[in-house]
């Protein structure tokens, strides 16, 4: 049996996948932490030990992610933008729109009919339509990341907020709590403020249908709600949003070492 | 083979006579001479035909960009209460001129900006303008304000010489005012001489960018940028004449032996819109050649006019058409035909779009181009953040994956040549 991994070393977590010839055989997600070269080295002992399998058996490694340059035993890298759109196309074959909603920007991906990349765009050096404005506001109001979606579904009303900015947004989320707003409706608005901007993105690329939705931001319930709203469009969403790149450089690691043999 | 970056031969002689140029305008001024500041396209040629020396603080934040100490000259504008949203080239300036203590100005780069006599700028971006107008109250030195409107599409021709016209009495004005301010007698002939050197270098400059219609092109936006600044610097001067000559004699060179600037194979020919980011010259040239890609031309290296619009026995028509004919001075539709133009004339692969974050002038309709130019040509196009002269407005991060990804998608497509 010959596996390839793929390995994504994103600005807030990092995830790291192994498959077969066939199918996915584990996956590991963790946060990044400071040091990249250490998380490299301990997301993909993790997907081995899951797999019970040893850094030898593996044929091919691919590196992506904002810190794919850390993760030193990989023989190749490729872009997140690659990597997204190759894992992507495996789950939902029909999908020409991918939002990917990461820890530090936002990246909007237009497929062709053969899969490949046509277009992309990414959120401008501001943390506001990314998952790192989640974190802060999630840290602000005392929550873990994983509650602030099923949480903000009871909201009654949707706060609004007049900043685009995470730094400015903190304290205009304190100024909220002060005034008495509820929690789940101080979500709802930075739901609204995080999807306005990932709508924009999105239709500024000219998105088609289908479009699916990937990284962290997929898994908060609330955001993908806000977003297909104001996109007005059903997104789909893999069971394992966070994993999709790192599927990505797996298959392409897969490929191109098919591509070797057939040359042998 | 690995790539190769072979600066052009001419780099040598560029510096010395960029040198020179400084040298001579600060001797100039202690000797007593006028100097005027001017805005990029300010009639250069009847300040010289009447021994008055022109400076470009615009272009001085260039040559700090490049550098590399314009974030920190951006920095003392923003100590003196300007924000960081006003032009960094502005807050360059500004930053050497009145943020650099006296004493401290000579250690600046080319000693600094010496102290105008009086101020020249046109209207089409209004930081200058209100620039030159804050630096005129503070010196106490005239200011003169040129009309520049930009040549709308929907302009009928009536319209187009009705401003050409305009042009040119108020150039006649200007002249009077000079020759106020100077006493000295204006010399229509010495201007119309001028201008046959003038349109001479700048003929030789658009045979210049046409070279890198060349495949491998002789020259990248890159270096045009640098080369062009004899003419930008010595409009109506032999110096111009006799750089612009040389450096089209290389670039013919280098065309008849197939040799890159940047990459050992040419694989893609790319666009580039606006300027360089100044302090990233370097590393972009090398992010570039490790593709394989050249940026081959940009709009703004056109910055003047054709040559065919130059007749010296008409001078005062001809600098007015020069200023107005400027291809980036079109209106939307007139630069989108003309970057199409470029889009078959240059071979191009795809578009680099460079978003200078803090120029409102050059940003204006460029996603509109964007669009238009996209879905004409079928050609992919990225969006790159970036600025003049402020480094903090500007990630490596991002610069680097956002082209790594669009390298891809060029490799996927292939060149079109292939
Ligand atoms: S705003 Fe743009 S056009 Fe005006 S000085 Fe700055 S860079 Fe030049």
């Amino acid at each position: 049996m010959s596996y390839t991994a793929g390995i994504d070393i994103g600005a807030a977590f990092s995830k790291s996948l192994i498959l077969n010839e066939k199918e996915i055989v584990s996956y590991h997600v963790m946060p990044s932490g400071k040091n990249y070269r250490e998380t490299a080295e301990e997301v993909m002992q993790n997907a081995l030990d899951k797999a019970e399998l040893k850094i030898k058996d593996i044929a091919s490694i691919l590196a992506t992610g904002y810190g794919a340059s850390n993760v030193f035993f990989a023989g190749q890298q490729a872009t997140e933008i690659l990597c997204q759109a190759r894992g992507i196309r495996q789950i939902f074959p029909s999908v020409r729109t991918v939002i990917d909603i990461g820890g530090q920007s936002t990246k909007v991906i237009k497929l062709d009919e053969d899969g490949l990349t046509k277009d992309f765009v990414v959120s401008e050096k501001c943390a506001a339509g990314s998952g790192r404005f989640l974190q802060v506001i999630a840290r602000v109001l005392g929550m873990p990341l994983e509650d602030i979606g099923p949480f903000s579904l009871k909201a009654e009303k949707v706060v609004k907020f007049t900043t685009k900015c995470a730094v400015f947004a903190e304290s205009e989320v304190i100024s909220r709590i002060a005034e008495g707003e509820k929690k789940e409706d101080i979500l709802a608005g930075v739901h609204a403020a995080i999807a306005t901007k990932v709508a924009s993105l999105v239709k500024k690329i000219r998105f088609e249908a289908d479009c699916a939705i990937t990284g962290g931001g997929a898994k908060d319930i609330g955001l993908v709600k806000t977003a297909e709203e104001k996109i007005a469009i059903k997104l789909l969403a893999p069971e394992e949003p966070q994993v999709t790149a790192a599927l990505g450089a797996a298959l392409i690691a897969r490929g191109k070492l098919k591509e070797k043999m057939g040359s042998c | 083979m690995e790539n190769q970056v072979r600066p052009l031969k001419m780099m040598g002689k560029l510096t010395d006579l960029v040198n020179k140029y400084w040298q001579d305008v600060w001797k100039s001024k202690k000797e007593g001479e006028l100097v005027a500041w001017c805005s990029g396209m300010s009639p250069f040629e009847i300040l010289r035909a009447m021994d008055i020396n022109v400076v470009y603080p615009e272009a001085y934040g260039g040559f700090c960009g490049v550098a590399g100490i314009s974030t920190g000259l951006c920095q003392r504008a923003e100590a003196l209460g300007y924000s960081q949203d006003l032009c960094s080239i502005i807050r360059n300036s500004i930053g050497a001129i009145h943020g650099t203590p006296a004493k401290e100005q000579e250690n600046l780069i080319y000693g600094g900006i010496p102290k105008p006599d009086l101020l020249f700028c046109e209207t089409y971006c209004p930081g200058v303008y209100k620039m030159w107008e804050k630096y005129s109250r503070f010196y106490n030195v005239p200011l003169w304000v040129m009309e520049r409107p930009r040549m709308h599409d929907a302009f009928s021709k009536e319209k187009g010489a009705h401003f050409v016209k305009e042009g040119i009495d108020e150039l006649k004005e200007m002249v009077l005012f000079l020759e106020r301010l100077t006493g000295r007698r204006f010399n229509i002939d010495r201007l119309s001489q001028s201008l046959v050197l003038e349109r001479e270098a700048n003929r030789l400059w658009w045979d210049s960018l046409e070279l890198c219609q060349n495949i491998p092109a002789p020259m990248s936006v890159f270096d045009a940028v640098s080369h062009i600044f004899p003419y930008y610097l010595y409009r109506g001067e032999p110096q111009a004449v006799a750089y612009n000559q040389e450096l089209k004699s290389e670039l013919l060179d280098r065309v008849a032996q197939k040799i890159s600037p940047m990459v050992t194979e040419e694989r893609y020919r790319l666009y580039w819109d606006n300027l360089p980011i100044f302090f990233k010259l370097e590393e972009h040239i090398k992010k570039f050649a490790s593709y394989g890609a050249v940026p081959v031309v940009a709009m703004n290296s056109f910055l003047y006019g054709s040559p065919e619009d130059m007749d010296p026995e008409n001078p005062l028509e001809s600098i007015v058409k020069l200023s107005l004919s400027v291809p980036g001075n079109r209106g939307l539709k007139g630069r989108i035909e003309f970057l199409g133009k470029l889009v078959e004339d240059y071979s191009l692969d795809g578009l680099v779009m460079q978003r200078t974050r803090t120029c409102l002038l050059n940003n204006m309709g460029q996603d509109d181009i964007m669009k238009a130019l996209t879905e004409k040509t079928g050609l992919p196009a990225v969006v790159i953040e970036g600025d003049l002269c402020d480094s903090r407005l500007y990630s490596d991060s991002e610069f680097n994956q956002k082209i790594d990804a669009f390298m891809e998608i060029l490799a996927q497509r292939g060149s079109r040549r292939n």
